[in-house]
């Protein structure tokens, strides 16, 4: 491997869950890589099929019930989508890490933050107990938190919200992954104490060239952190683009009325926002006959209910949507 | 002016919720060898709700937003103050009379999954307030069901369907309808909109402000949500355990921040702009306990202004701005010539 391929690669992956309603096909076709020491925002809102792509990457989809039903995942130029448990459970939280939205359902209530923390590196590595406890020291102080071997001693519940999430990131951390993903780590979290963590994660890319996964529907933070931005919606990816050309020109119906909806603290006080309209649609597993955006679309056409459009480059730049209005209908410009 | 006993006619002009004081102190459970302690939720917050306004209050996880809402409307006694709605005194009230005047203040929550009843339909729900405060029956409350559903932009086909087979944002509008079946003229959003997807919100704000806009409604709006705020609010709260440390016009608020944690809020608060400038003031370590807050500013041990008398002296209130009025507790704050 040299270090200009992507550390992750998935390809035309779809996942499916069996749900009381019948099968669903939560994710369909979703193409797209992290780059190395790449920070890559994942947007969408629920039932977009973020997360499920998110624990596929990981192999953390609930079986039997969920399971991929087509398409690859690599990692560092090894398929990893059809490893076994034994073989995905050595990756997890070595190679590869997670923290999710709520810290306090990720960390186990019955043990220490100490207990959990060194079961880490004992699992993965072998690590003796006492250069264990040295090695959680130094990471807990890595991000931020103030007297560790007292927060050590602690459980849980003893903690704040904050600071469970800095326990959890720095137990992600714990044998240096090289790629991590967050699923939204800061919604649960006040602002100021979310900039604080925004901070953290800036830094720790800078200093481990570490590759970040970044799942999120605010788009204020995307703006902060990401490289690279995918908009998903109904289970694909819409659009894919560097971060500030998405936000001030987005080439995707979707992206540009998501945009149009965010209240923001630039937007005139009184003035109405622009929701969109209906709601997103039904996961099934009948084929796609029309743009799954179609029925929401302002820009819509009678070719869009012919066929669901592919993710084609954008002609002239290195973003890609899937749509077939003009571009020039979309978006600033 | 009459003698008449009740509540005097009020002027239009009159504030119709007003606040002296409120204090809320919750007690901590005492275990072994623990001594039983208050958590001072809320601790003297003054203010006023005109008519037709929406009062935004903002605030972190452990302010007191929340308590602040539910005191008001007296689903929680306070410890002390006084609450006067529409010109009456809450407090006074016996429990009858309080009974009473419920419905014209409502609340609407956070989680619409956990506010509906999934064995009752939708119609059953919206109707049931109507029904336990004897306000309608029969064919009225069958039409005055039918026109609700209407007015939150649902169809009148939702009456017969169950809590489960809606979204969030649907559920949410069934929520609101319900909260408007007795005809409130003031209504508690409690994060009425952060569980809800962006589009979905967007839809919802809308609603919020159509509905005050056609019917004159008065909210308290209560987020931690600033963006939200800035779409939604006339006038805002900002709340810092227990107290209120700034009150300004949105616009005031936002284009002008007086206290030093505002700004800090604010500048913490990503922009989609990928423009924009983002260097959030880093506040020290997240919000103390309420149980024992600190001597002086409260704010004083995360503030990056803090100077010496802060961590002593009790700052007081400051006019910065005579109309329309902005006030902030901060010794640095100067009073309006």
């Amino acid at each position: 491997m040299t270090s200009s391929d992507p550390l992750v690669e998935v390809s035309d992956l779809a996942v499916e869950f069996h749900t009381p309603r019948g099968l669903v096909r939560a994710v369909d076709g979703v193409s797209f890589q992290v780059g190395r020491g790449e920070i890559l925002g994942v947007v969408g809102e629920s039932g977009s099929g973020k997360s499920v792509t998110s624990l596929a990457i990981l192999g953390l989809l609930e079986r039997p019930s969920g399971r991929i039903t087509r398409g690859s995942i690599r990692f560092d130029g090894q398929v990893i989508s059809n490893l076994d448990e034994r073989k995905l459970r050595r990756l997890r939280g070595d190679r590869m890490s997670m923290i999710f939205q709520d810290p306090l359902t990720s960390l186990n209530p019955y043990l220490t933050i100490e207990e959990q923390l060194v079961e880490v590196l004992e699992f993965h590595r072998g690590t003796p107990r006492a250069e264990a406890r040295q090695r959680c020291l130094e990471l807990l102080t890595q991000v931020g938190i103030s007297e560790p071997a007292e927060r050590l001693k602690s459980h849980p519940h003893q903690l704040s919200g904050g600071m469970r999430q800095r326990v959890c990131i720095a137990m992600a951390l714990l044998c240096d992954p090289s790629l991590l993903i967050a699923d939204e780590p800061t919604t649960m979290l006040d602002v100021t104490i979310q900039a604080q963590i925004l901070e953290l994660v800036r830094s720790l890319r800078k200093t481990r060239e570490m590759s970040i996964l970044f799942i999120t529907h605010d788009l204020g933070v995307i703006s902060e952190l990401c490289d690279r931005v995918i908009v998903m919606y109904a289970g694909r990816v819409v659009e894919e683009a560097p971060t500030a050309e998405l936000l001030r020109n987005p080439k995707h119906p979707y992206t540009e009325a998501l945009l149009e909806s965010t209240p923001r603290l630039d937007t005139p006080h009184g003035g109405v926002l622009r929701p969109i309209p209906g709601l997103p649609p039904r996961l099934g597993t009948a084929p796609v006959t029309e743009c799954t955006f179609a029925p929401r679309c302002r820009h819509v056409r009678p070719q869009c209910r012919e066929g669901e459009p592919r993710l084609l480059p954008l002609e002239g730049t290195t973003r890609s949507r899937r749509c077939i209005a003009p571009p020039e209908e979309i978006g600033a410009d | 002016m009459s003698d008449a006993p009740g509540p005097a006619p009020r002027a239009e002009s009159a504030p119709l919720v007003e606040v002296e004081h409120l204090v809320k102190h919750f007690p901590t459970r005492g275990g072994w060898g623990k001594n039983r302690e208050v958590v001072r939720a809320v601790d003297g917050v003054s203010f006023t709700i005109r008519r037709g306004e929406t009062l935004g209050l903002v605030g972190e996880s452990g302010s007191g937003k929340t308590t602040v809402g539910r005191t008001l409307l007296r689903l929680i006694e306070p410890t002390s103050g006084r609450v006067r709605f529409d010109g009456v005194e809450l407090g006074s009230l016996t429990s009858g009379a309080l009974r009473r005047l419920r419905p014209r203040m409502q609340i609407i929550f956070q989680d619409p999954y956990a506010s509906l009843n999934p064995r009752l339909s939708v119609g059953e729900a919206i109707a049931e307030p109507l029904r336990v405060h004897g306000l309608a029956r029969g064919p009225e409350l069958e039409r005055n069901v039918v026109s609700l559903l209407d007015r939150v932009g649902l169809p009148s086909s939702a009456r017969d369907r169950y809590p489960h087979e809606f979204s969030g944002g649907q559920r949410q509008r069934i929520c609101i309808a319900r909260a408007l079946s007795v005809k409130p003229s003031f209504i508690v959003c409690d994060e009425a909109v952060s569980a809800l997807d962006l589009s979905i919100q967007a839809q919802v704000l809308n609603l919020l402000r159509d509905l005050s806009d056609d019917l004159g409604l008065t909210y308290l709006f209560i987020t931690h949500n600033l963006n939200v705020l800035r779409s939604i609010a006339d006038r805002v709260l900002v709340m810092y355990l227990g107290q209120v440390v700034e009150s300004a016009t949105v616009e005031q608020l936002f284009s002008a921040p007086g206290h030093p944690y505002t700004r800090a809020l604010l500048s913490a608060n990503p922009s989609p702009d990928p423009l924009a400038a983002f260097d959030p003031v880093s506040l020290e370590g997240e919000i103390p306990s309420a149980v024992h807050p600190p001597s002086g500013c409260r704010f004083h041990t995360r503030c990056p202004e803090v100077f010496e008398p802060c961590p002593t002296i009790i700052p007081s209130n400051h006019l910065v701005n005579r109309e329309p009025p902005h006030r902030v507790l901060c010794h640095l704050a100067e009073d309006a010539a």
